[in-house]
């Protein structure tokens, strides 16, 4: 018998994933029937948390998949080029300057505008034409001066409220977020994912070196453009609507990568269906422990991400030997 | 299809690796490249490759310059065989050689199991990459460019690593391509293996050609001497060439 394609049964899990975060929340299981205040939670809460939950997801799963094949390091994760440290430092420039006070949609477009300002910092800081150690260093300082930059933010915070509306943003969720959110990210996210998915076939050449990728026709600095562009664009607009979430896209495809035969490139679509599968599942974990305290998606993520990453460790320290 | 260096330099950083090398290869025939250490013989193959952009002369493939090529189209012409041996993830054996298929873009399973059948490493073809020996490493990756099906083959020191049997199998292997109308390129170390496959002997120093023709004119003790700084001489046993190597001059 053929074993099931990972893919397939990814994709059912996906479609539970999906269902369960349409179906549960604090006012009820169930689908709605026929009254229109359910139809209204269903269509102006859940509908697009479900939507934002899959898109942000599989924008994690994917982005941390192939920024690790790119940089061939499996520690590599969304984050690296400091696309999510600009889009924090984004949006918390928006809070800290009242322009949420004034309008709502100032938060992810600050979000925006920060990953997109990193991005280009990093690009300007690497060069045209770096290997991925430079384009590392590039993220790790750019990472870090943007963090710099928010920790300022906070310390000179204008009232305790809005220091506290930051650190609740930075913790990431997707509490309260509606359809409009849905329309500024998933047309960002889903450009930055088909930027990444058509990086497949390059990316498992690259798993033999530089000079073989370069044999066999890959254009070494066409897929580090793309790798860059696709990341900001997912990564920039995921942050930009639900904040920082950590460990998604550094356990997801350590998780699957098994199942791809250790193929970055199949690796690609495996990920970016099981960050969704994960990060519906987290948030609706989060909605089910609604009632013991107000818990953010990120912290749950992390929470579950950190003793996996430990469990991976001393695993793999039993199979490289002491 | 043909592949010709005119007047090539090749500099690596501040340092000139390869100076004024004119050579043109020729379908059919199999070419070694011999020379000491550091004498820029995988900077020529790289070159011939169009992984290094000359900085000096072209290369040629087909009456055009290999800059001007698309990647896919130039990995369709050339296969390239890299002295360095890297693996990044544990693919499986099968997976590995069935890269050499990208440019092609389908997985042609009959190129990739002749490839695999030919470098003997059908055997373990669901095994990881990472978890066999050097030699069949070696194999492994010489399968992902016989996999490729080019016209053009380039391969630096593919016998390095290998036991006598796998040696001999793989250069007998790039024997047949090339009287199959192939055009392949070995850089090789084992002299006494250079004067047996090769048609053609490409003798390299500091960069330059000192010495371009059949074993029997370019493996002279003269040569040997000032080349490689060794006491050594072709012999001829069985019919086949021999460089007996006698001492460190």
């Amino acid at each position: 018998m053929q074993p099931v394609r990972p893919e397939l049964w990814l994709g059912g899990v996906l479609a539970l994933s999906i269902a369960a975060s349409l179906a549960i929340g604090p006012a009820g299981f169930g689908l709605p029937g026929k009254a229109p205040a359910a139809w209204l939670i269903f269509s102006e809460i859940r509908l697009p948390r479900a939507i934002l939950g899959a898109l942000i997801g599989a924008a994690l799963g994917l982005s941390g998949a192939a920024l690790q094949g790119y940089l061939r390091n499996p520690l590599a994760e969304p984050g690296l080029l400091g696309v999510t440290g600009g889009a924090s430092l984004g949006a918390v420039i928006a809070i800290h300057s009242g322009a949420t006070a004034a309008f709502a949609l100032a938060l992810p477009l600050g979000g925006l505008i920060g990953a997109a300002t990193s991005t280009a910092a990093v690009l300007l800081l690497a060069g045209a034409r770096s290997g991925p150690v430079t384009l590392i260093l590039a993220g790790v300082a750019i990472s870090g001066l943007a963090g710099a930059l928010t920790t300022l933010a906070l310390n000179l915070s204008p009232n305790p409220f809005a220091a506290v509306e930051m650190v609740f943003w930075l913790l990431g969720s997707l509490n309260d977020r509606s359809l409009v959110h849905v329309w500024i990210a998933s047309p960002l996210i889903l450009a930055g994912a088909a930027i990444l998915l058509s990086l497949q076939r390059d990316l498992d050449s690259l798993s033999l070196g530089d000079d073989v990728a370069a044999n066999l026709g890959v254009d070494l600095s066409r897929i580090r453009l793309k790798v860059i562009a696709g990341t900001a664009l997912a990564i920039g607009a995921a942050t930009a609507v639900a904040g920082s979430i950590g460990f998604v896209g550094l356990v997801i495809p350590h998780l699957l990568r098994r199942f791809a035969d250790h193929a970055p490139g199949r690796l690609l679509w495996l990920s970016a269906l099981g960050g969704a599968c994960v990060l519906l599942l987290a948030d609706v974990a989060v909605r089910l422990l609604s009632a013991f305290g107000d818990l953010k998606l990120g912290v749950v993520t992390a929470l579950i991400g950190a003793p996996f990453f430990l469990w991976l460790v001393i695993k793999t320290r039993q199979e490289l030997g002491p | 299809m043909s592949l010709a260096a005119t007047d090539l330099g090749v500099a690596l950083g501040q340092r000139t690796v390869l100076a004024g090398v004119t050579l043109a290869l020729r379908p059919g025939e199999v070419t070694a490249v011999l020379g000491p250490n550091g004498a820029g013989k995988s900077t020529l193959l790289r070159a011939l490759a169009g992984l290094l952009p000359p900085h000096q002369g072209t290369v040629i493939l087909d009456g055009t310059a290999l800059g001007g090529f698309d990647g896919p189209d130039r990995a369709r012409a050339i296969g390239f065989l890299p002295q360095h041996r890297t693996i990044h993830w544990p693919m499986t054996v099968e997976h590995t050689v069935a890269l050499g298929r990208v440019p092609h873009g389908d997985r042609s399973p009959q190129a990739i199991e002749r490839a695999m059948a030919e470098m003997d490493v059908t055997q373990f073809r669901d095994r990881p990459v990472t978890e066999l020996s050097g030699g069949e490493l070696a194999r492994v990756l010489m399968a992902r460019v016989l996999a490729q099906d080019t016209p053009i083959l380039l391969a630096d020191e593919p016998t390095a690593g290998l036991d006598p049997a796998h040696q001999l199998a793989l250069l007998d292997c790039l024997a047949a391509r090339a009287k199959a109308g192939k055009t392949v390129v070995v850089a090789l170390h084992d002299l006494s293996l250079a004067a047996r496959y090769g048609q053609r002997i490409v003798l390299l120093q500091a960069g330059r050609i000192t010495a371009d023709g059949v074993p029997d004119a370019v493996l002279t003790a003269a040569l040997l001497k000032s080349t490689f700084g060794i006491d050594a001489q072709l012999v001829h046993v069985e019919g086949m060439a021999v460089v007996l190597p006698r001492r460190v001059c």
